[in-house]
């Protein structure tokens, strides 16, 4: 019984902060922009239009709605009309997570209807003259160093835990860890790098802003990446102590933490009321 | 310092950054020992191959405004203020109008001179 008021409520609070408030939040700073940068002023800003822009908007509410629907439905289906806990308890354990995954597709539908819209306005972008600051970026220009010793220790923490825990033997298990997390810290690093000397997305965001956006991601990507370092590691743990309820707990906060952590980077990085418009004034 | 090119103007890209930074270190803009962003950084922001940023390095490179110090990155040089006035241009004219003197003093024709110099420039081109 106390296990399955647990799942409850790491669920419930997963379904919320997942497909409720974290939408809402997104949907708010759409609204500002539509409200406070129309199309009449700032044509840049919708490279196709201000229509689509709202039924981007609509699809993404509608797609958490419906998220947010099939989470009740396996909610109740899981925990009030069927009692039995115990006998589901494998599938229980990955629901968080199967679930968190589904939950992110909205913000993904969100991701690439935005890429779309800057290739868009890179495309409609007919200015001749571009700019360029003769300063080098480097990344300790946007991260302390600790933070990137702390990515570092988290990293080693995380494996020699694993191997420790495994007799210090490269198993299966902790090879495919192991796998996953390089894999996961170099997915990490090419985003990174990608922000710090890749291309210019925005054609019109100024260059304070791209900084800012630059240094948050980084900040994000590196919290991230110290986070699912102590994933693997707390997974080791739950999996080698058979701790099954706490195997949900954290497979949940996982993707609450993600989830945080991405909306805290865009919220940051991005802040509607302190960002510079002028540039995608009309000319 | 801001870099400003037009792609629209009929001089090289390349030529307007080679311009363009050696003006900022006439004008004080970049001081010697300066870094400069890599050249991937710089044709990323301005959204030019990497080619055309990579020859206008080259091309200040060798005018001595500024120096590469390996995977540390491009620098402004030391002496770049003296460098940029060095006419490059004129030090080449100076150089054909001694060496033309010199051929025409020894019997060439100014045929014999422009095939010979083509046939140099031609040869050093395959060469390369």
């Amino acid at each position: 019984m106390p296990n399955t008021l647990l799942f409850i409520a790491i669920f419930v609070c997963q379904i919320w902060l997942l497909s409720f408030y974290l939408p809402h939040r997104y949907t708010n700073r759409i609204n500002y922009l539509l409200e406070h940068f129309p199309e009449s002023q700032y044509p840049k800003l919708y490279p196709e239009s201000e229509e689509k822009a709202k039924s981007v908007k609509t699809i993404y509410l509608t797609m958490n709605y419906l998220m947010l629907l099939i989470g009740v439905a396996l909610l109740c289906y899981f925990s009030l009309f069927d009692g039995s806990y115990q006998q589901k308890e494998k599938f229980l354990d990955a629901l968080p997570l199967f679930y968190g995954m589904c939950q992110f597709l909205p913000i993904a539908y969100l991701e690439i209807a935005g890429r779309n819209q800057l290739k868009l306005m890179r495309l409609t972008d007919k200015r001749t003259h571009r700019k360029a600051s003769l300063t080098p970026r480097s990344l300790f220009d946007y991260v302390p160093q600790w933070l990137i010793a702390g990515v570092a220790l988290a990293f080693l923490g995380s494996l020699f835990f694993d191997l420790y825990i495994n007799n210090w033997q490269f198993t299966e298990k902790v090879t495919i860890k192991l796998g996953s997390l390089i894999a996961t810290n170099v997915l990490f690093g090419a985003i990174a790098y990608y922000h710090l000397y890749g291309k210019k997305c925005d054609p019109y965001q100024s260059e304070t802003d791209r900084q800012k956006v630059t240094q948050h991601t980084i900040y994000s990507l590196s919290a991230i990446s110290i986070f699912v370092s102590l994933f693997f590691a707390a997974q080791t743990f739950v999996n080698h102590f058979d701790l099954s309820y706490a195997e949900i707990i954290i497979n949940s906060l996982y993707f609450q933490i993600l989830a945080i952590a991405s909306f805290v980077n865009i919220a940051r990085g991005l802040d509607v009321k302190t960002m510079d418009f002028s540039g995608y004034k009309k000319d | 310092m801001e870099i400003d090119i037009d792609i629209e103007s009929p001089i090289p890209l390349f030529n307007q950054l080679v311009e363009q930074i050696k003006r900022g270190v006439t004008k004080g803009q970049l001081l010697p020992g300066a870094p400069l962003p890599s050249i991937r950084q710089l044709a990323n922001d301005l959204a030019v191959n990497s080619k055309t940023v990579a020859k206008a390095y080259k091309l200040l490179e060798r005018d001595g405004v500024i120096e590469s110090k390996g995977y540390r990155g491009s620098f402004i040089h030391q002496s770049a203020k003296q460098n940029c006035h060095f006419d490059i241009n004129q030090w080449l004219i100076d150089k054909l109008t001694d060496a033309v003197s010199l051929l025409k003093k020894s019997g060439a024709t100014n045929s014999e001179i422009r095939n010979a110099f083509n046939h140099v420039i031609n040869t050093q081109q395959e060469q390369n």
